[in-house]
């Protein structure tokens, strides 16, 4: 049978076909659809799960590893960077291993279109010793999912799955397997000297480890060096690449004129680490030149050592940043062919900036970001991971680091400017709730206990809004739809020793205002400390949200004189110039604006006003 | 076995996403390979989005400079900047009222403006696509769309919208 999946569902299923019981994951684009179409093929099959949001990337791995302890089949799954978060469990899994089967998914965002960084998952695998597989479609990303379960399995090791957005995010028509049903009890074998290693011990482990790795890459099954198509001739050059790299490269092969592709054998890797090692020799001696083609750092490329034959990313024939691009490839092969370079027709055309990314309509940051800007103006604004990272737009973040760094950061800003007896400026760090959680915690157990002061300006819209609206802890709901506890993020506040914390409704402009107002005077008084401001709105992109909020009529009056003003500190996406305009006056778009009647204080002119509800 | 490289354009919020996946789904219900792409992230919120769609014996979903087929441009603002995908000799259709740089009037229809009249505004990506199916570029038929939108519907409600807007799409042709 087949159906349309997209590459993350297919991943799912194939976790599924090889008996996974439990997931773990912390949203992160662009691997957040893998958990839910987990859960819901799970129950579609009615096959016994066990699916979680973790609070972040670390306790996801830390759990899903714990049910691999007890011989179970399991999963955790984040991005790139979730696994920066994720690596001090990862680097000692590999060592301990497990006794079921443990599948660590990473997907990568080469560009990079929605990161901080376009670090590579399988140098960090390379990294910690860990097998790691490269799928090139979502048809392959079912098998491998399922392949690196039973590799896992069979080896007793994690097993990496690294794929890119483009294949995440890519549709195709999928055929299925059948799902085996895992009815395994789970059952833990205490060892201790195992679990929990001594350093003597760990030693053993990584040495037992590299045994297993070196026997990997002499493992037939991961020979790489029979081309799918041998062409009959010899051809002078060949060209190694694993996952979408391959498949762009096989796209474009494919595309050249016969006399020309007849230069050039393609060979796909599956397993880039640990890299095969009689494939890479063989292929060395069989071709003049050797191009490697990977995404997005050269880690085949370092495996097969430095050789004058080779050429890739070390010596610039595939630049060393940026997502890879037919482009990119059709230049690699004419330089590996010594051939004339094809030109580039429209290099400048193509680099034209699209329409940014802005916040809702209606989205209450915005209106949050227009307070902290009237009340602290001249501030340090601290900011954090998540849809209110778009708050640069507004000229309302001075910082954006990694998860939960707003905190630190602020209190950091604190320290330096009042040991040096520096002027302090109104200093906030500005984060949502889901960041919140995720790292946020531990970073105002320590701000309070350094004496740190700051206004903690926490953006509550009781969702994961950035990676499609996944609940958190406050929400009272968990991956599958069950309800569970809903968390107090006062008493959790209380809990770090913050005495001063006001809630506001970031609809109520003037309330938010003098909040944030009377915030930063308790953090200068003398005996004061960090005061939180909890603006607390849910996202629009919640149905019942939407349904909830009043419709508003607004209309922009002749009074509008085209000042811009509007356009450039409140940045509605539903304010738009009046078309062919001489005055390029405002007026609301009546398809996008959804009437929360926010924007009508910004205007100076009292242009923007509401004309019925 | 059809085989086209087509390119959707537009803003978030337009329903780029839906047109890639229907054309999916019709690719499939045809019996032919396909791959797709949509960008993410950040593009949901507002910002330029473009989908690839690659039916045939294809493996990666990135269409190149100068290779697309079919250009479908649901925001007139995005035309620019996707034409140089366009092979020569492929076609550019696009929502806008009036035409755009040295294309033809036929390649362009004011989609937005007949769906806002029939209080369709959610289905403008729609209208358009009724009106684009006509071209003989169009990697499907009319028909073929309908028995896609068919099945895709989660209900009936959904299912008479969309099919009325196609329906209205069709229409714009027969001028
Ligand atoms: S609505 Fe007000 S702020 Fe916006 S452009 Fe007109 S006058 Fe300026
Ligand atoms: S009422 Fe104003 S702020 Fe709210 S969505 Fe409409 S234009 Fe935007």
């Amino acid at each position: 049978m087949q159906q349309v999946m997209l590459g993350n569902e297919a991943i799912a299923r194939g976790l599924l076909e090889k008996g996974c019981t439990f997931i773990y994951a912390y949203p992160g684009t662009p691997s957040s659809e893998i958990l839910p179409a987990f859960i819901e093929q799970a129950s579609e099959h009615a096959v016994a799960i066990h699916g979680h949001w973790s609070v972040n990337e670390k306790i996801a791995l830390e759990s899903a590893f714990t049910a691999a302890m007890t011989g179970l089949r399991s999963a955790a799954v984040m991005k790139q960077v979730g696994l920066n978060v994720a690596a001090d469990a990862f680097l000692s899994i590999a060592y301990l291993g497990v006794t079921g089967g443990l599948v660590v998914i990473s997907a990568d965002d080469p560009g990079p279109n929605s990161s901080q960084t376009e670090q590579d998952s399988r140098m960090f695998a390379l990294f910690a010793k860990v097998a790691v597989f490269d799928p090139a479609t979502p048809q392959e990303a079912a098998l491998f999912a399922g392949r690196a379960l039973e590799l896992s399995a069979e080896i007793g090791l994690p097993v990496l799955l690294r794929p890119t957005a483009t294949l995440c995010h890519a549709r195709q028509n999928i055929s299925l397997k059948s799902i085996i049903r895992d009815s395994r009890n789970p059952e833990f074998v205490r060892q201790p000297q195992r679990w929990a290693a001594t350093p003597k011990h760990r030693l053993q482990l990584h040495q037992k480890l590299n045994q297993k790795m070196l026997a990997l890459a002499c493992d037939p099954r991961f020979d790489f060096a029979d081309a799918e198509s041998r062409p009959t001739a010899p051809a002078p050059y060949g060209i190694i690449a694993s996952g979408c790299a391959w498949a762009l490269t096989a796209d474009v092969l494919s595309s050249l004129p016969q006399d020309e592709a007849r230069q050039f054998v393609l060979y796909k890797v599956d397993l880039p680490y640990p890299l095969h090692k009689k494939a890479g020799r063989t292929l060395l001696l069989r071709h003049a030149r050797l191009l490697v083609v990977e995404e997005s750092q050269p880690v085949i490329e370092y495996q097969l050592g430095p050789q004058e034959k080779i050429c890739g990313r070390n010596d610039g024939t595939i630049p060393n940043a940026g997502a890879l691009t037919p482009e990119i490839i059709r230049t690699a092969l004419a330089l590996l062919s010594k051939r004339p370079l094809p030109i580039n027709p429209a290099a400048d055309e193509a680099a034209a900036p699209g329409k940014r990314p802005s916040l809702c309509p209606g989205c209450p940051h915005r209106s949050s970001f227009y307070a902290l800007k009237k009340a602290l103006p001249h501030g340090i604004y601290a900011g954090d991971i998540g849809c209110y990272t778009l708050g640069i737009n507004l000229n309302a973040l001075d910082s954006c680091l990694c998860m939960g760094a707003s905190i630190s950061q602020a209190g950091s800003f604190y320290q330096t400017l009042a040991h040096c007896g520096a002027d302090i400026p109104p200093l906030a760090a500005v984060i949502g709730d889901s960041t919140f959680y995720h790292s946020g915690i531990p970073a105002l157990v320590n701000a309070r206990w350094e004496g740190s002061r700051f206004v903690l300006f926490l953006l509550d819209n009781s969702t994961t809004a950035m990676t499609g609206n996944q609940p958190t802890p406050a929400a009272g709901l968990r991956a599958d739809g069950s309800r569970g506890p809903a968390l107090s993020l006062e008493k959790i506040i209380q809990g770090c020793g913050i005495e001063k914390i006001t809630v506001v409704d970031p609809y109520r402009r003037d309330e938010l205002i003098a909040a944030l107002k009377t915030a930063w005077q308790y953090c200068m008084e003398p005996d004061g400390g960090i005061a939180v401001v909890i603006a607390r709105r849910g996202c629009l992109m919640i149905p019942a949200e939407r349904k909830a909020l009043q419709h508003l009529q607004i209309t922009i009056s002749e009074a509008c004189t085209g000042c811009g003003y509007c356009l450039k500190a409140f940045e509605c996406p539903a304010l738009i110039r009046r078309i062919n305009d001489p005055e390029k006056r405002v007026t609301i778009d009546p398809v996008t604006c959804v009437g929360c009647g926010q924007c009508v204080a910004v205007c100076p002119q009292e242009a923007i006003q509401i004309t019925g509800s | 076995m059809t085989d086209c490289k087509l390119l959707i354009a537009g803003q978030g919020g337009q329903g780029v996403v839906f047109l890639s996946r229907l054309l999916s789904q019709t690719a499939l219900m045809a019996g032919d390979d396909f791959i797709t792409y949509e960008s993410h992230g950040m593009a949901m919120r507002g910002g330029s989005v473009t989908s690839q769609v690659k039916i045939g014996n294809y493996r990666s979903p990135l269409i190149g400079e100068k290779s697309a087929d079919l250009l479908l441009v649901l925001a007139a603002d995005e035309f620019q900047r996707n034409r140089h995908f366009v092979r020569p000799g492929g076609i550019s259709l696009v929502n806008s009222p009036h035409s755009l740089a040295d294309l033809p009037s036929e390649n362009f229809c004011g989609a937005t403006a007949v769906a806002l009249e029939h209080k369709l505004a959610k289905a403008v990506n729609l209208v358009f696509c009724g009106w684009a199916a006509q071209h003989p570029a169009f990697p499907y038929n009319f028909a073929q769309i309908r028995e896609a939108i068919k099945l895709m519907a989660v209900s009936p409600d959904i299912e008479t919208a969309n099919l009325r807007a196609l329906e209205i799409g069709r229409q714009l042709s027969i001028r």
